[in-house]
């Protein structure tokens, strides 16, 4: 009898939990898609979007994926939409910056019958191996953050990225140091694909025009104590540390490596990349992130073309103000968004989710141009962005600005 | 030189952290000859429970809410000025924090120990194991899922306003390092007081001896493994939150690599033996502090490895894992 009873409260626990999970879901996944509105005639197709929302770089990853919701969601209140007798919805993967969860988030995202395009994957890392499963599938693949060089040199057609790259970053980075008067430095990956791409490209323009390199050191992504690196970084004395990797402690260490070189009391600054470049840093790195530099492709969204009018419809949609490269995520999706009328229009509306109609797609977006937040979208002949621009920030204050002692090239 | 004396510091301050969490490890094993995956994260939950107290007793907009929450909590507005800004203050509003961090997270391992591992005890040793190991996934998501997967730890003003101490030449040691240095060794000095000469030490002894015997000697062994279940997670806790005052957050999967290294410390030690856990907290802190320093970062769980394979060849017990009858 006893045992009968502990049985049943077991029972009626494990269900309580179960059913506090399935509440705690329904919240993260908040917004609705408009469904509702559909009648008979209209069909919906899907875009996924594939970045990190539970775990790893979420702050890349949650709002680039609210900025896709917001895409659509303008898509399907447009004339072109209702003409065309289309709607779009979102479907979410969370990759939770873990390369080895790729294959499986894309797999599930491929088995999306309506599926027309991604928006996706932010960490380079993920975007490789994911970006394999949507080539296979002949699904056109769109990252908007993703900036190791060689993803668009892999021989994939259906890869494309809206933001620039670390062949740009980098020797760009290597540009403003100069510029700021460094001439030593030390440079430190986190053998991430992303972080070993832009110290490679760092590297090699500041051994063009003359810096010197003292110390070359590698991390790991998951490391968290640096006190031996700062010590040997003290020793070497440059003139500033370049650090290639991600901020987060859960998916790089920019942070707490930039907060231990403060408290060692190294005096010269932080450079990063854009991994770095993100509000989530100077919360983690506290005081100790002033004075930090770094780069970012494109500019603050407030000064980018159609920025104001995208920062008032992100906050009405969402409470929060973008960040990140939710600007590039927002264009990335209206590429995919632009491809699919382009190709309903020739082909019809019936023919788009089909393997030619995605095969139409791809050539669509090999093609597209329209003026987008971040400026006029297209590609070049390998699909990176034919128009990349990167700038240089500094934190001041407790906030990113852009770096005033660096002229815009 | 004194690159040489700045690395001892960097290794001996993480040491101090491995070796708090290490004893937990020795512990526990020295006892019921189980290894307690689920230790790692009583490190992570005392990081997050002293993420949480400090942040109510020096973070404004905390206070706010919580006072919103229950009124009588806006007493702290008064207080948090006083704790954030003075020596006394903070000294002790840090005896607060590591307080009921250690004793929540101790009652925490009694619980697991109460539910998790007593329906066990005669089960076959690889039942305990398995428990230990889902304890260990539950609690990490459950933190994710309830407090959420990375906090930021609040740095109090009068800590963030402490200038590095300078020793000698160039080398100077962080203020949180000293604190951290100087708890660890208070502790486990306490520690080592407790079990070689307290009456409950010495019950502990006699209960890793032999549990049967000690029992019919009047010992009340479920309380003495209850005891070290709360101590073990209790110095855990320590250890997780001078994590998160150090590298400024906490995450839900933090207690992966510092458990592994102190799992490790345990065993080249020799685990079961107090000051074995200790020893090799410390070592492996300094090794790690020096491969790094002098190779590369990326080398420094190479050489650590390396060095414990070495020493397992040649000592099987650990370095102090000889003695059977010093065992806890």
């Amino acid at each position: 009898m006893k045992r009968k009873l502990r049985f049943i409260l077991a029972a009626m626990v494990a269900l309580a939990l179960a059913f506090a999970l399935v509440a705690c879901n329904g919240d993260d996944n908040g917004y609705e898609n408009g469904d509702d509105a559909r009648n008979g005639d209209t069909t919906t197709f899907v875009i996924g979007f594939g970045g990190p929302i539970s775990q790893g770089a979420v702050s890349f990853g949650v709002g680039a994926r609210d900025a896709t919701l917001l895409a659509v969601e303008q898509a399907n209140a447009s004339d072109e939409a209702r003409d065309l007798g289309i709607q779009f919805r979102v479907v979410e993967g969370d990759d939770q910056s873990d390369p080895s969860m790729a294959p499986q988030v894309a797999g599930a995202l491929i088995s999306e019958r309506d599926l027309v395009g991604v928006v996706g994957h932010f960490n380079s890392g993920v975007t490789d191996p994911a970006g394999l499963v949507y080539n296979e599938h002949g699904v056109v693949q769109i990252s908007y953050g993703s900036t190791r060089p060689d993803l668009t040199h892999m021989g994939r057609d259906n890869f494309f990225r809206t933001c620039a790259t670390d062949a740009l970053q980098g020797p760009t980075a290597a540009d403003s140091a100069w510029e700021l008067g460094f001439r030593t430095a030390v440079l430190i990956d986190d053998s991430s694909p992303y972080g070993e791409g832009l110290a490679a490209a760092f590297k090699e323009q500041w051994e063009n025009i003359g810096g010197e390199i003292l110390l070359e050191e590698r991390t790991a992504q998951q490391e968290s104590d640096f006190a031996p690196v700062v010590t040997r970084i003290n020793a070497a004395d440059p003139d500033f540390v370049f650090f290639a990797g991600t901020y987060d402690s859960s998916s790089g260490a920019g942070a707490m490596f930039a907060r231990q070189l403060k408290d060692g009391g190294f005096e010269g600054p932080t450079m990063g990349g854009d991994g770095i470049q993100v509000d989530g840093f100077i919360t983690e790195a506290g005081q100790q992130s002033e004075g930090t530099i770094a780069t970012k492709p494109g500019m603050p969204i407030e000064d980018m073309p159609e920025g104001a009018a995208f920062i008032e419809d992100f906050v009405a949609l969402t409470g929060n103000t973008p960040g990140g490269f939710d600007a590039f995520a927002f264009d990335a999706a209206n590429a995919i968004i632009n491809a699919v009328y382009e190709v309903a229009r020739a082909d019809g509306v019936d023919n788009v989710a089909t393997p030619a109609g995605r095969r139409a797609i791809i050539d669509a977006v090999a093609g597209i141009n329209f003026p987008g937040v971040t400026g006029p979208v297209s590609f070049d002949a390998n699909g990176d962005s034919a128009n990349p621009i990167v700038s240089t920030f500094l934190v001041d204050g407790g906030e990113w600005i852009i770096h005033p002692d660096v002229s815009t090239p | 030189m004194e690159f040489f004396v700045q690395l001892l510091i960097d290794g001996l301050t993480l040491g101090g952290m491995y070796a708090l969490i290490a004893l937990g490890f020795t512990l526990v094993y020295g006892i019921l000859l189980m290894i307690n995956f689920a230790h790692a994260e009583m490190f992570m939950t005392g990081g997050f429970i002293g993420y949480g107290v400090l942040n109510l007793l020096s973070n404004e907009s905390t206070i706010a809410t919580a006072s919103d929450f229950f009124a009588p909590l806006s007493i702290l507005q008064s207080t948090q000025p006083f704790f954030t800004t003075t020596a006394l203050g903070f000294i002790l509003m840090m005896l607060i924090v590591f307080g009921v961090a250690a004793v929540l997270t101790g009652l925490l391992g009694m619980t697991i120990e109460r539910f998790a591992y007593r329906p066990l005890r005669n089960s076959p040793r690889l039942c305990a194991l398995i428990s230990a190991l889902g304890m260990s996934l539950f609690l990490q998501n459950f933190v994710l899922l309830a407090v959420g997967h990375r906090m930021v730890f609040p740095t109090p003003e009068f800590l963030a306003n402490l200038n590095a101490v300078p020793l000698f030449g160039s080398i100077r040691i962080a203020p949180i390092d000293l604190i951290i240095f100087v708890t660890c060794l208070v502790l486990l000095f306490t520690l080592d007081r407790f079990v070689s000469k307290s009456k409950l030490g010495k019950a502990m002894r006699a209960t890793s001896q032999d549990k049967d015997a000690a029992g019919l000697m009047g010992i009340n062994i479920n309380s003495v493994i209850a005891l070290t279940f709360f101590i073990g997670p209790a110095l855990g806790a320590v250890a997780g939150t001078f994590f998160g005052l150090k590298y400024g957050v906490v995450t839900f999967n933090m207690g992966l690599f510092p458990g592994i290294k102190a799992f490790t410390a345990a065993v080249l030690g020799g685990i079961g033996n107090l000051r074995g856990a200790m020893l090799g907290g410390f070592l492996i802190g300094v090794l790690e502090a020096l491969a790094s320093g002098y190779l590369s970062i990326a080398y420094r769980d190479v050489i650590t490895f390396a060095i414990l394979i070495l020493i397992l060849i040649f000592r099987p017990g650990g370095l102090l894992g000889e003695s059977v009858v010093e065992k806890v």
